[in-house]
């Protein structure tokens, strides 16, 4: 900086000072202008002024309202949340010992993990660019780790095609490099043949030959794949005399006819880089955090049973699933974090266009299963650490991930389910002991030891789970642009939050997002009142 | 005469349902596939689960317009899953004629191809990318 210059304003700073002089919506127009539109990422909670005692209830304990009511109490509202199960972290969750799920058809389980050993049968991992996620984790305190969401080591297996690789656990990194070296070959020799649309020079059609030389890793010489170290050696190298063995491609028509190039893509899609983060001790480390501060403000075992409102307040009635005990209370607002699929079913007197747009969200069914093993045999054995496999069976596709902590460690917990849509509702059929042994099953295909380590296994449907009703919800493009909209504005003095309010449905950032934005509108309107 | 015996006999093995032959395979298609996508949530003999899954036996809604039920299937509601994609058309025709023809709903069926008609018609859903969270 030039000595003299006045000292640069961050756009943090500036927004801070414009929502703090110039109200919210100010401060809105001016983040859209800066092109921080209000439905991008935002970095920072909005500021929020005081509230001057104004009473706010929130309803639910996921991390939504634990952030409502962080941000809320934070800026001087008198805030109550309102929680119906015995806990705070929604679907926000990690298994340990003692861990208990029920699910609405009256299947129950106790986790029995060995103590010290847990697993996320929630959210589970962090993409880099969910701010408001990585911002909490960090002012709240909560350690991070690289959570490991690619791992070339590990094995892709599919019994859907045929041929010499169908039904057989072939590494990743074989078929990544097999298939890109055959592709830079076929391209690098037929470069000149190729009509192209682009207007390359002879020179830029050199340069792309090289690139296409090292992105294959084919022979300078004369242009072929011959295989490359980094698909793995049959003999590892080592000491003395040991100078290891290289390994031999597969051919490209076995590699096409057992369709194993389905895990190469050309980059990690947006949502789920290469390496993630997840907190130290478990996912549910973020909900205790919050719970940390503002514990406190929280009513657990409140079931919401009534949502009702005139010009002046907001009434909730409430009652105790266990003892029945039903209660009533008012606060000036209301920040309603609850899924859809239940809220829809609560009596309310929303107008009849703001109920009916609830529909619009319909659920997304997801189960995980997580097998605690005695040993770590993909890590001694098979040389995996962390990351995920895959095996595609004709009826179905099931990811199997290892633990990206406790790397060299006696036992784990292996996430031998996490499926979706139909593969979800079909499983979540089976009784615990069937989806066991299923997902025992699926393991063992590429795993000897799979069957023999598991000890305990622990999982969820979530669709089946109380007070959730779907692991997420999902909108189409056509109710995103229509009821999604209505459900945005507020109802009288009642704001919707969650990751349902939000284009991340399923993941916490969408739930802070929303919560974010929805808070800024609550704090101008109580400071119009 | 042999052919006559073999045709009345596949005539006796169709059932009419509200104007659709429903053939005996499709019936236990029906079943299975209903135990495969439906039964977890809906239960067995259709009776839901109180307060959470709605009934399908008896309900208004599945003895309604067949097209409106197939609209919940494919594009999801509320609690209901969008099946539009991961069930093939064929598969969710079978799945409505079952559910409208068991436990003593008597409504009509649907074919595969109105159930198509529907699912590329009826409003496009551009699913959430389906990728894992």
């Amino acid at each position: 900086m030039a000595p003299g210059r006045p000292h640069p304003m961050s756009r943090r700073d500036f927004l801070i000072r414009l929502g703090q002089y110039a109200g919210t919506g100010m401060m809105l127009n001016a983040m859209a202008s800066l092109g921080m539109g209000i439905a991008s990422a935002q970095e920072i909670p909005p500021p929020l002024g005081p509230g001057n005692g104004k009473s706010v209830l929130i309803l639910g304990a996921g991390l939504a309202g634990l952030c409502a009511a962080y941000e809320l109490s934070r800026a001087g509202y008198n805030c109550t949340v309102l929680e119906a199960r015995g806990f705070a972290g929604g679907r926000c969750q990690t298994a340990r010992r003692g861990t208990v799920m029920e699910e609405v058809t009256g299947a129950h389980s106790v986790c029995e993990f060995d103590e010290g050993q847990y697993f996320n049968h929630g959210p589970w991992r962090i993409p880099y660019h969910h701010l408001s996620t990585l911002h909490y984790t960090k002012v709240l305190n909560v350690p991070l780790e690289l959570m490991l969401n690619d791992n070339e080591q590990a094995y892709i297996y599919s019994e859907r095609g045929t041929g010499a690789l169908r039904g057989k656990a072939v590494r990743r990194q074989e078929v990544a490099a097999d298939m890109r070296g055959y592709e830079a070959e076929i391209l690098a020799k037929s470069i000149h043949q190729l009509e192209l649309d682009s207007p390359l020079n002879e020179e830029d059609l050199e340069r792309f030959v090289d690139y296409l030389v090292a992105h294959g890793a084919l022979s300078t010489a004369d242009r072929r794949y011959l295989g490359t170290r980094g698909r793995g050696y049959d003999v590892p190298r080592g000491g003395l005399l040991n100078a290891g063995s290289a390994s031999t491609p597969h051919s490209m028509a076995d590699l096409l006819d057992a369709g194993l190039w389905q895990t190469i893509r050309s980059v990690a899609s947006f949502d789920q880089p290469k390496t993630m983060f997840q907190p130290v001790g478990g996912m549910d480390r973020i909900a205790s955090a919050f719970e940390r501060e503002i514990g406190h403000l929280v009513t657990y075992n409140a079931e919401i049973s009534r949502i009702t409102q005139n010009q002046q307040q907001v009434t909730i009635r409430f009652r105790n699933p266990d003892t029945n005990e039903t209660q009533e209370t008012s606060a000036d607002f209301c920040v309603c974090t609850l899924p859809l699929f239940v809220l829809k079913n609560i009596e309310s007197d929303f107008p009849d266009a703001f109920r009916t747009a609830m529909n619009a969200a319909s659920a997304v069914t997801s189960c995980k299963l997580g097998l605690q093993m005695n040993s770590r045999f993909w890590e001694e054995k098979d040389r995996i650490y962390g990351g995920h496999s895959r095996v595609i069976t004709e009826l179905e596709n099931v990811q199997i991930s290892y633990p990206s902590h406790g790397f060299q460690g006696s036992k784990g917990i292996v996430q031998g389910i996490y499926n979706f849509g139909t593969d979800a509702v079909r499983y979540s059929v089976r009784s615990l002991d069937d989806r066991l042994e299923h997902a025992l099953q699926m393991g063992e295909k590429i795993h000897p030891d799979y069957r023999s380590a598991c000890e305990t296994s622990f999982g969820v449907a979530w669709h089946l789970v109380k007070y959730s009703m779907g692991a997420y919800a999902s909108w189409s493009q056509e109710a995103y642009n229509n009821e999604y909209r209505l459900l945005c504005e507020p109802s009288g003095r009642v704001f919707l939050c969650g990751d349902h309010m939000s284009y991340l449905p399923g993941w916490m950032a969408g739930a802070f997002d929303s919560t974010w934005q929805q808070l800024a509108r609550l704090h101008e309107m109580a400071q119009n009142a | 005469m042999k052919s006559g015996f073999l045709k009345t006999c596949l005539f006796l093995t169709f059932i009419l349902s509200g104007g659709i032959a429903v053939a005996a395979e499709d019936v236990a298609k029906g079943a299975q596939l209903y135990r495969y996508y439906c039964m977890a949530c809906h239960q067995a003999e259709g009776e839901g689960i109180a307060n959470v899954f709605p009934a399908l036996a008896g309900s208004e809604v599945v003895l309604g317009s067949a097209e409106d039920v197939a609209l919940v299937v494919l594009n999801g509601r509320g609690g209901m899953p969008a099946f539009k994609g991961s069930i093939s058309d064929p598969d969710l025709a079978t799945i409505i004629t079952h559910v409208r023809n068991s436990w003593g709903n008597d409504g009509a069926g649907i074919s595969a191809q109105r159930v198509s008609e529907l699912s590329a018609g009826g409003g496009e859903k551009i699913r959430q990318d389906r990728e894992q969270q």
